[in-house]
């Protein structure tokens, strides 16, 4: 569905209130004004890290070559920092820089999506795929109107050609997959309760790690209408 | 008129005690026709023409305006130019009438204005909370009931368990014959035309409540009220009616640039595919999918089975084969044979097993035919790990041995509870002239047991069944 009315993009501070709200776990993180700040919190959470710039006008993090992933010393995190930085001034000399975040790099199995957006007809739509081309390519999605249940939750993810990959694909461990399931009912009650002025939400990836041991949100972005 | 529209009472418009037609006449395909068939089909309450013109119309007593009928009046129907609808329906109001129906054409669909006359006719359902059925609507018929408020009902109706609802009235007519066709008993049929005011999901909820319907299928372009479709749906599936629905407008409509990638991913028919599954509601592709399905689930709702084992009984190995790959396309379960089962086949020395058999069972021409079909069928009826029988014959269905044929399948189907479908592939047409009535095939299809052209057709339907079922007990609970 289109946004054809007046939207906002949510703020990543904004995004992580909300999302602590409705007790979707997040990836560790905070954000750095300066290389000073990110050390500390990069020591704070542990190295490994991952480095984001965050920016309203800056929607495709890779594209921009605003993200450095696996970062493991502090030395390789103030080459990081400024090297990002300037990308985002290259990529686009008129962006607002908000921060750069700093986050935990999480080893998973799989990495899925799970959004939300409009419909006219239905209003809030709940969506589920596995993350990549998966979603870009083959658009291999799955899709429910809120409130769903556990089933429905169970039924999203068997729907996608791609859920061999999260049932263990050549040796892989079995992903989270009650984990997904408890993110889709999180996100279900949020889609519920959020109608009236949310308009798109992208979790998206979410890792997810090797069964019993939980699936993360690494990026989000929200779009809530204007007057909200 | 407090009630809310989600909970109105459409029995003034399915089931009026008195109906008035505004317009009615000798001749023209509604202005007679709606009259004919009410007086055809012995409708029980009174009728009222209103016609200025004549003192009489097909020997009624004729009134000028329906201000000057004495009586009540529950439903007006009204087959008159567009250009007098407001005021008749302004008449209809002061009359006290209930419900109308508005069969002209010319309104929402057409020009300017008759988008402009659809409007005042929109106020005025919401002004006056009288229930409008159309405009542009070819009318209804409650069979079980006699009331056809319908220009056709040809060949006379089969009374029966399924309700049919479309919003395109020539679609609704026609689909009247393949019903018919195949022998589908219905309870009601009705289109909604421009649906000014009553919605499709409205009939569907009406029909899901009605005791005697208990399969609803539905032609569907698009839902207005949605919160009450969802809440038909959810009640359909408490009560155990399936509502079986072919959604036009499948194809993508270019969406504008999304900025998530959620939101460049849910065009509105994906979120119609994903409402229906997770509702339960029976989507089908195609007219003839929609007919059979509801077909099946009309004849076997009290007894659908829970599980889904499939026996295939076939007189072709190719055809078999054909039947196994498509089974495993549908991801639909045929069960090996053993044990007793097996046992008991490979006794028949007429089968010519040669000592193995398997599901599909490849029984040659000799154990279909009907003096063997009991023993083939009988160890297939006896165990428990098939729930569908299938049998598929290849060869002409016509002539007097299968005749037989037919009739013992008729026989066998009586006498247990699990489903037998046939796919009979081969000529149906009697060389000229004939009874086709008295064809194998249209025994079987008018004595409860459904048969298909090809085992697709058929393994589509029997998925919906299994699916139907099992997705029925997660929620429910069996």
């Amino acid at each position: 569905m289109s946004v054809s009315e007046a939207f906002k993009i949510l703020t990543y501070k904004h995004c992580v209130e909300i999302l602590a709200r409705y007790n979707i776990p997040l990836a560790r993180g905070n954000i750095a004004s300066s290389p000073e700040e990110a050390i500390k919190i990069a020591e704070n959470i542990g190295y490994p890290v991952a480095l984001k710039v965050l920016s309203p006008q800056i929607i495709h993090k890779t594209d921009a070559k605003v993200l450095k992933l696996g970062i493991r010393n502090e030395s390789e995190l103030i080459s990081a920092y400024d090297e990002i930085i300037r990308n985002a001034m290259h990529y686009n000399p008129n962006a607002e820089i908000q921060g750069v975040l700093v986050q935990e790099m999480i080893e998973g199995v799989a990495e899925v999506i799970i959004g939300i957006s409009q419909d006219i007809q239905f209003g809030p739509v709940i969506l589920f795929g596995l993350g990549g081309i998966f979603v870009e390519i083959l658009e291999d999605v799955s899709l429910r109107v809120p409130p769903i249940t556990k089933y429905d939750a169970e039924e999203m993810i068997q729907e996608i050609k791609g859920y061999k990959l999260l049932e263990g694909f050549r040796g892989k461990p079995k992903a989270d997959i009650k984990a997904i399931i408890d993110i889709l009912l999180k996100v279900s009650n949020m889609a519920c309760e959020l109608r009236e002025s949310i308009l798109e939400m992208d979790l998206n990836p979410i890792i997810v790690r090797e069964e019993g041991k939980g699936a993360y949100v690494v990026d989000v972005r929200m779009l809530f209408k204007e007057n909200q | 008129m407090n009630e809310g529209k989600n909970g109105r009472n459409l029995d003034p418009l399915f089931r009026p005690k008195s109906i008035a037609i505004i317009g009615a006449s000798e001749t023209g395909l509604y202005q007679a026709g709606i009259l004919r068939n009410l007086l055809r089909y012995g409708y029980s309450g009174k009728i009222f023409p209103i016609n200025p013109r004549r003192e009489i119309v097909q020997g009624l007593k004729s009134y000028r305006k329906i201000l000057d009928v004495e009586d009540d009046v529950d439903l007006a129907v009204i087959v008159i130019p567009r250009g007098f609808v407001l005021d008749i329906l302004d008449q209809c109001e002061k009359k006290g009438v209930k419900a109308v129906v508005i069969i002209t054409a010319g309104f929402g669909e057409a020009d300017d204005y008759g988008k402009y006359l659809q409007k005042k006719i929109e106020e005025f359902a919401k002004k006056t909370g009288i229930i409008i059925c159309g405009p542009n609507t070819a009318g209804f018929a409650n069979i079980r009931e006699n009331i056809p408020v319908i220009a056709r009902l040809d060949p006379p109706p089969i009374p029966g368990n399924v309700a049919f609802v479309s919003q395109s009235g020539a679609l609704m007519m026609a689909l009247y014959g393949v019903f018919a066709d195949k022998s589908v008993g219905l309870s009601f049929i009705a289109s909604t035309g421009n649906q000014a005011d009553l919605e499709i999901s409205e009939c569907m909820k009406y029909f899901v409540e009605d005791e005697n319907t208990k399969v609803i299928a539905a032609f569907v372009e698009g839902f207005s009220k949605i919160s009450n479709f969802m809440e038909t749906a959810d009640l359909a599936l408490m009560k155990g009616k399936p509502i079986i629905i072919l959604k036009v407008g499948r194809t993508k409509v270019g969406a504008a640039a999304a900025l998530t990638h959620t939101g460049s991913l849910t065009g509105s028919d994906k979120v119609y595919d994903a409402v229906f599954k997770q509702k339960g509601i029976i989507r089908v592709d195609d007219v003839d999918e929609l007919v059979d399905t509801a077909k099946v689930f009309s004849l076997f709702i009290d007894r659908i089975p829970e599980g889904d084992g499939i026996a295939v009984i076939t007189q072709s190995g190719g055809l078999g084969s054909l039947t196994a790959d498509l089974c495993g396309a549908y991801g639909l379960n045929l069960p090996e044979l053993s044990g007793r089962t097996l046992e008991r086949l490979l006794s028949l020395d007429e089968l010519l097993t040669f000592g193995s058999l398997r599901n599909p069972a490849d029984v040659r021409g000799e154990g279909t035919r009907a003096h063997m079909l009991p023993k083939v069928l009988e160890p297939f009826i006896d165990d428990e790990k098939y729930s569908y029988i299938v049998i598929l014959l290849a060869r002409p269905a016509i002539g007097e041995e299968d005749i037989e044929t037919a009739r013992t399948i008729v026989e066998l189907s009586k006498n247990t509870t699990k489903p037998i479908l046939v796919v009979w592939v081969g000529r149906k047409m009697p060389d000229s002239g004939g009874n086709l009535d008295s064809q194998p095939y249209r025994i079987l299809e008018k004595n409860g047991v459904p048969v298909f052209h090809s085992p697709g057709a058929c393994l589509k339907v029997l998925r919906h069944l299994i699916s139907y079922v099992k997705f029925r007990k997660k929620r429910i609970g069996g």
